[in-house]
């Protein structure tokens, strides 16, 4: 089977925004607003799960995050939609794979066959970052000034070394360098996402500054492999803010049409269409 | 009864669990590699695991390269092979450590992070300096294998003007340079000099500095270089390095022109021209006048210095068979045959 512009891997470790991400778009693509840039043409023939997480998007609640033991390694999600720039029809499959599958891509260096015939058949890939969930590489000597003295110096005590706390860049990376192996001689489109970019925006100039800034090895792999990776980096606040805050919780359920909450920023614009990354890869292919 | 000896076989490379007992990883019952060899023999069910393994696509790389695989990376790629020579922590894990570090905050000497196909590998050499290891001071991590393991760099200058550079950093518990300074035999199963582009001989600074073995490092130094010298393993037409370590520590004393003075003088009356340079290094550092990963930039302009081509010069050494077998996995296919 040769890849298709109609499927698109979401990657990302746990907890890095995909389902709510998927809940969002899944509304966008259903919803009432005008100037689409996809739309759905028809109902797939089962939305139990898209139902349950769109729900709990709506009503601004903790999606949770999907979880291998649930049975399926992946959540297929399948959708019928439309290009509103050229009224294509095209069916499209995005499967929901839980976090703890791409640790294992790194820790164990295997990946499940069903994922390996997925990415060779996609256009591309989102990839996603929660800056929340961020394990950063700390040095004790960047921090012995200020923390020396609670630390404790017996050996006995000191942690060892546990291959699923290393850094979250160097565990991108190693996915990332994963999928270069595996889809060897094939140009790979990457979008990258930071999640939760609402908290994010005031503080950093652009999406791709703040992986420049935050994850600098991830940034350079990415920049010095160019001709193996083709990529963009996307803010996305897809809930619009904080649903831990209570106040910003209740401002965000009486938006009217919940597809406005939806944040999203490229480079310098900033603006609603939640298919943007999904779109960019499509069109790289 | 007498408890009968835990002589299960572990699954980590040159750990010598299976016969001696002892685990590399000084983890005892608790080591991950132990505990995963004895999953798979607990449960045999072959039908399951032929289906679970049937499931799964097993990529290259991740932890320590071991010596057969080598040439997965380096016949795809042309590599430069660094050899760190040193008594055990003397700081040669950590230097390499250091290195990955620094790429983690950013470009290094010019040249981005391109990948590694050992992350896993240079992670676990990071630990110990790392706040998640919850130790009070930076500490080495000691590599306990005594058959070398290779990590994998990828760089790329960061004008992207020349294609990606490829080294590969062998790495081995120092008790093997230790036997290598007492025997012939031990010196020439150190294959390993031959195909190396850059050999680096490591003082230990921390060592220098204390008035009760600076004497005792120097010589054991000058015995190891000298015994190489002796059974060609080195010459003046490669040349060496020497890279005094802990630099830090180095400084603090106040004893770098001392330091300086007492290791160059003899190495350059006992091995004229074969001492190309020496660089200065604090992997980490506790004195605020050295920053960490001092000399760190250096060495690797130095690991990218020299052509591939350079490594496979061995017209003045005379190659055992193996050696000369070990060499062939480090030589880049440039036939088309990759």
């Amino acid at each position: 089977m040769e890849a298709t512009k109609n499927q698109i891997l979401i990657v990302g470790l746990p907890e890095s925004g995909k389902t709510s991400f998927l809940a969002a778009f899944y509304h966008y693509v259903d919803s009432e607003l005008e100037d689409k840039a996809l739309s759905q043409v028809q109902y797939p023939s089962n939305t139990e799960y898209l139902n349950f997480i769109v729900t709990k998007w709506l009503n601004c609640e903790n999606i949770g995050r999907t979880a291998e033991s649930e049975g399926a390694y992946a959540k297929e999600v399948v959708l019928h939609l439309v290009d509103n720039r050229n009224c294509a029809n095209f069916e499209f499959n995005i499967p929901d794979i839980a976090g703890e599958s791409f640790v294992r891509q790194y820790t164990d260096r295997t990946w499940e066959l069903e994922y390996l015939e997925q990415a060779r058949n996609s256009a591309g890939l989102l990839l996603f970052i929660n800056p929340d969930k961020i394990r950063a590489h700390v040095l004790i000597d960047d921090t012995q000034a200020v923390l020396a003295e609670f630390l404790d110096d017996d050996e006995n005590d000191a942690v060892p070394f546990d291959v699923e706390k290393s850094p979250s860049q160097v565990m991108l990376v190693d996915i990332l360098d994963g999928h270069a192996e595996t889809l060897f001689g094939r140009k790979i489109n990457v979008a990258l996402i930071i999640s939760a970019w609402d908290e994010q925006m005031q503080a950093h100039k652009s999406p791709a500054k703040w992986i420049e800034f935050n994850l600098p090895m991830l940034y350079q792999y990415l920049i010095a492999n160019p001709d193996i990776f083709n990529f963009k980096v996307f803010g996305v606040s897809a809930q619009g803010g904080s649903i831990l805050d209570p106040e910003k919780k209740l401002t965000l359920q009486q938006v009217v049409e919940p597809a406005e909450r939806i944040i999203i920023q490229e480079e310098d614009e900033v603006h609603k269409n939640i298919c943007a990354p999904i779109q960019w890869v499509i069109d790289q292919w | 009864m007498e408890e009968k000896a835990d002589l299960r076989p572990c699954s980590q490379t040159g750990c010598p669990h299976g016969t001696t007992g002892i685990c590399m990883e000084n983890n005892g019952k608790e080591c991950q590699y132990l505990n995963g060899f004895v999953k798979e023999e607990v449960v045999p069910a072959p039908v399951e695991t032929s289906v679970i393994e049937a499931e799964l696509y097993h990529l290259s790389g991740n932890r320590e390269i071991e010596e057969k695989h080598t040439s997965r990376i380096t016949h795809d790629f042309p590599c430069n092979l660094v050899v760190l020579v040193g008594d055990p922590e003397c700081g040669k894990s950590t230097l390499y450590a250091a290195l990955y570090d620094k790429f983690q905050k950013g470009p290094c000497a010019g040249y981005l992070f391109a990948g590694s196909k050992t992350p896993i590998a240079f992670e676990r050499r990071c630990h110990h300096a790392r706040l998640i290891s919850l130790n009070k001071k930076s500490k080495n991590e000691r590599t306990y294998s005594r058959e070398f393991a290779y990590l994998h760099l990828s760089v790329r200058l960061e004008t992207l003007d020349e294609p990606a550079r490829h080294i590969m950093f062998a790495d081995v518990n120092g008790e093997k340079y230790q036997n290598a300074r007492n025997q012939d035999d031990e010196m020439l199963s150190l294959g390993v000099f031959h195909r190396a582009n850059l050999i680096c001989f490591i003082a230990d600074g921390d060592l220098l500095i204390d008035p009760a073995k600076k004497n005792a490092a120097k010589a054991n130094l000058l015995k190891l270089i000298g015994r190489a010298v002796q059974n060609n393993m080195i010459n003046t037409a490669k040349g060496i390095t020497i890279l005094i370590t802990k630099w830090d520590v180095v400084e603090a004393n106040e004893k770098v022109e001392e330091i300086n003075n007492f290791i160059n003088v003899s190495l350059k009356k006992r091995f004229p021209d074969l001492v190309k340079q020496t660089l200065y290094i604090a992997s980490r550092s506790q004195n605020s006048r050295i920053p960490a990963g001092t000399g760190i930039e250096s060495f690797l302009d130095l690991c990218l210095k020299k052509s591939c081509a350079q490594a496979y010069d061995y017209s003045d050494i005379v190659l055992t068979l193996d050696s000369l077998r070990q060499s062939q996995k480090f030589k880049y296919r440039t036939d088309g045959s990759n």
